[in-house]
């Protein structure tokens, strides 16, 4: 089982194209194996966020963004498809960066997905799967008297896990998910990477990440993209013992295993400007005011 | 109807309500510039001419009064008004004024904002009759700003709110007073308060409810502060429904001058605000 | 001459030091006044016009006078009815009317709309929010009257000159739509790409990320737009004067003439100089108005904030 390929990018490519365009993503061949959790690293702005979202194609709600290449899920294309992207973005779940509670209750949260795509026979078949998925990612004793509470209440370390469950409840074949502990406190993140690691047995996870330690834990497979090319993608154990790229080596030695890859990478580099205004223009709090 | 028909068919309504807005919006725009424009250019004398004797029987003469009545009651109107706007923001914003005042300061400013124009103009009417005065441009002065004040304010204070708060501390830093730190504060959010003023001063132009009781409705020149006057929407308003052509078409050589004047100033607090998005951290991105 | 440099220079900022501080005391002052004048300028308009209306209230109650239909001031008969249910036949119609076609080219303009297109529409619907609404009135008179009174109306089987509640209601619907679109974006706008990213990650649709999740997330922006939207249309002065025919009538048909509190005032301002109770009246209809509008702005709070709560994100 382990050795079959969930999710393959045949030289796929990213540009944003604004004002002049940006490559944010050149030609990249990866293969994502199932039954896997395999961590993106690489320093900020090196298109790890942007691989992630063209492997759903959820990139296209934003404007300005060519793709070249195609990703396949199993052998069937994603781009190259009729299929309506909801019904890939179905099958390729998605947990963004931020926690994120839709405006519905904790049971509507879980059950949002499910009942767009009319999963279920009937209501208490669909108790049973809001149940068995809050009780997956481990939320199920801290939720279960208060399901019709909104889920905005709960703390960002449980809506991060409820982001989980109603990801899994339409049951994708991969996950990806983008820095999902970033926003967490350390003890809530310690939660989510529990929840994370006993999922890895079921799903194919993709995991954005910018801490080491963190691929270290949890990565059973490594990718190491810089500045939109991809430098190494290894097995875990390889990648971090035995690197086989001279950047890679130079990027595990010299930010050593426990410093924070956002933090020492240059910010100010020009090239990394297209990711960061992608990724930026949301995280802009003074924008979101008024 | 499946998921993605339904989805094909928001698209469409959301499309179609558009084009049916943006299709409305130019055809009064059109209607009004072509007619009007077609009058100014056969008759450009009506506008620089004070109306006859008889004006509203038989459109003797031009609306130069109401053009004249116009710029005397908005532009002192919207000085007055500006001032008091500004001084408010500031006050909310600054540290003048302990948040619960804010608040309570904010929920009045919310329901005066709501308030319909005619209220305004009813309500400086009782202020006529317990003075004994008449009605006259002062009072039609008093109405507009009036009106325009909660307008202005609210502008102002979203312009005062998004200008950073380094800028502050970086006065007070210095030992500034609050005086001084408040000056600071209006400098470097100024385009948008220029554009939230602009914004103002179009709504009072185009405002007719409330200097329809105020200001006197007259068809003579306004001699004086305390004289009679009229503005260009109540001639609109008043000539619209004569049954005289000629009324009418100056209505329409009216509604171009005023059409174009808030054109006009849509543009330059346009052109405002996008440097005002420069400068602003987080403000508005294209 | 005998002094060290250092003490004159002590007693200059000492000096400035003084006047700045004066200038702080004024200022403060008047930042206070100028801070309070919102509330003073409401109070006023409160006190001064209860004040006015009380000739009116001592001789009529109110319950008597909103629900009797008899408006003959020369007679000293009060009757505000027609002219409420003229001003509420047209604030529904209106907001029937506008309110979806606000909220689709709303949905258009933050969800669909992309670059110069949007950049485009956008200030077509600033231009539409500013255009004077005399205008709008003058312009109607010119199409709408005619096409209600020839052909519309007719066909509904009603005789109509063309003046009356539908023609009113369709002219104050295209004039608040544009104010409505324009507070529905911006709280569109101001939702975070995650709500979008987190919808669309399990494989909805557009529209029902739309609809289930960005509506509801706006929906306390969008519900205060359209009470905004409810009281212009509520208080509207001239457009009703122009376009609804005033006749103090309980209307029958939408066709038919009426009409509202605001034209009531301006339609009796001739007769108001000489009869006191009738000027009294008058001014107690600016303060149903006022009073109105002020139930409304209180309740959109409470239900905003009941809204807030149930539907956060």
């Amino acid at each position: 089982m382990t050795s079959n390929v969930a999710l393959t990018t045949d030289e796929l490519s990213v540009t944003y194209t604004g004002n002049e365009d940006v490559k944010a993503l050149n030609s990249v061949s990866l293969e994502f194996p199932s039954n896997q959790l395999t961590a993106i690293i690489g320093p900020s702005g090196c298109g790890k966020s942007t691989l992630l979202k063209s492997l759903n194609r959820l990139h296209e709600i934003q404007p300005n963004v060519e793709i070249e290449g195609d990703v396949s899920l199993g052998d069937q294309p994603i781009y190259n498809t009729d299929e309506p992207a909801p019904e890939i973005r179905r099958r390729i779940g998605y947990v963004p960066q931020t926690p994120t509670a839709l405006p519905l209750s904790i049971y509507e949260n879980v059950a949002y997905g499910v009942k767009i795509h009319g999963d279920y026979e009937d209501s208490a078949e669909l108790d049973e799967i809001v149940e068995s998925y809050l009780r997956k990612v481990n939320l199920w004793d801290e939720v279960k008297d208060r399901l019709d509470t909104p889920g905005a209440e709960l703390s960002t370390g449980q809506i991060q896990r409820l982001c989980l469950a109603r990801s899994l409840a339409v049951e994708p074949e991969v996950l990806l998910c983008d820095e999902v502990t970033s926003a967490l406190d350390p003890i809530s993140a310690e939660q989510v990477e529990e929840t994370l690691k006993s999922l890895k047995e079921e799903y194919t996870i993709i995991m954005v990440t910018h801490s080491m330690d963190q691929a270290r834990r949890l990565a059973d497979d490594v990718v190491f993209l810089y500045l939109g090319e991809l430098v190494e993608a290894n097995d875990a154990r390889t990648f971090f013992e035995n690197p086989q790229a001279e950047r890679t080596k130079e990027f595990i030695s010299g930010h050593g295993a426990s410093t924070y890859l956002e933090e020492s990478s240059d910010e100010s580099d020009s090239e990394v400007q297209p990711d960061e205004q992608a990724d930026g223009s949301r995280d802009r709090p003074a924008a979101v005011e008024q | 109807m499946d998921r993605y028909a339904k989805q094909r068919l928001v698209g469409y309504l959301a499309r179609g309500a558009t084009a049916l807005v943006v299709s409305v919006m130019l055809f009064v725009v059109g209607v009004t510039i072509f007619r009007g424009a077609r009058i100014l250019l056969t008759n450009p004398s009506i506008v620089v001419t004070p109306p006859g004797t008889q004006y509203m029987l038989r459109a003797e003469g031009g609306f130069l009064h109401a053009i004249v009545g116009s710029i005397f009651i908005v532009i002192p109107a919207t000085i007055v008004s500006m001032t008091l706007a500004v001084s408010t923001a500031v006050y909310l914003q600054s540290d003048y004024s302990s948040e619960r005042f804010s608040d309570l300061t904010n929920m009045f400013l919310n329901v005066l904002w709501g308030t319909p124009p005619i209220v305004y103009g009813v309500f400086v009417l009782t202020i006529i009759f317990a003075t004994g005065a008449r009605q006259s441009l002062l009072f039609g002065i008093i109405a507009i700003a009036i009106f325009q004040y909660p307008i202005m304010t609210r502008y102002t204070d979203e312009a005062l709110r998004s200008a950073p708060d380094t800028v502050k501390e970086a006065s007070y830093g210095l030992g500034s007073t609050r005086f001084e730190t408040a000056q600071m504060t209006v400098r470097s959010a100024l385009p948008g308060v220029i554009a939230g003023v602009i914004m103002g001063f179009a709504r009072g132009i185009g405002d007719a409810a409330t200097v329809l009781f105020t200001a006197g409705r007259s068809t003579n020149m306004p001699a004086g502060p305390m004289d009679g006057a009229t503005t260009l929407p109540i001639l609109i308003y008043e000539n619209a429904t004569s049954p005289n052509d000629e009324l009418v078409a100056q209505a329409y050589a009216a509604s171009f001058l005023l059409i174009v004047a808030v054109l006009a100033l849509i543009g330059i607090s346009k052109v405002l605000a996008g440097r005002f998005a420069r400068y602003a951290p987080g403000g508005r991105h294209s | 001459m005998a002094e060290s440099t250092e003490s004159t220079e002590s007693s200059r900022t000492r000096g400035r030091l003084s006047t700045r501080l004066r200038r702080e005391r004024i200022s403060s002052v008047w930042f206070t006044v100028a801070g309070c004048f919102a509330i003073g300028i409401f109070v006023l308009i409160v006190v001064t016009m209860v004040y006015q209306s009380l000739p009116l209230l001592q001789e009529f109650s109110v319950a008597q006078m909103v629900t009797s239909s008899n408006w003959n001031p020369g007679e000293n008969q009060f009757g505000f009815l027609p002219a409420i249910v003229g001003t509420v036949y047209v604030s529904i119609l209106t907001m029937a009317m506008g309110t979806p076609i606000a909220i689709l080219t709303a949905i258009y303009l933050a969800e669909y709309a992309e670059g110069r297109m949007k950049t485009l529409v956008g200030t077509f619907i600033d231009v539409l929010a500013a255009i004077p609404s005399v205008i709008f009135g003058l312009v109607a008179l010119l199409v709408v009257v005619p096409f209600v009174g020839n052909y519309l109306a007719p066909a509904f089987g009603s005789s109509a000159t063309g003046q009356g509640i539908f023609t009113v209601s369709l002219v104050m619907s295209i004039i608040v739509t544009p104010f409505m679109i324009s507070l529905s974006v911006e709280s569109l706008e101001a939702l975070p790409d995650e709500l979008r990213e987190t919808s669309l990650g399990v494989g909805a649709t557009k529209w029902e990320t739309i609809r289930t999740v960005l509506l509801r997330a706006a929906g306390p922006g969008i519900f205060s737009a359209v009470l905004l939207g409810f009281g212009r249309v509520f208080g509207a002065t001239i457009v009703p004067a122009m376009l609804i025919g005033s006749q103090t009538q309980i209307p029958d048909s939408p066709f038919a003439t009426g009409q509202t509190l605001p034209t009531l005032i301006v339609n009796d301002f001739g007769e108001l100089m000489s009869l006191p109770l009738t000027q009294s009246a008058l001014i107690f209809v600016g303060v149903m108005l006022l009073v109105v509008v002020w139930l409304f702005n209180f309740s959109a709070m409470l239900i905003r904030r009941r809204l807030k709560r149930r539907w956060q994100y």
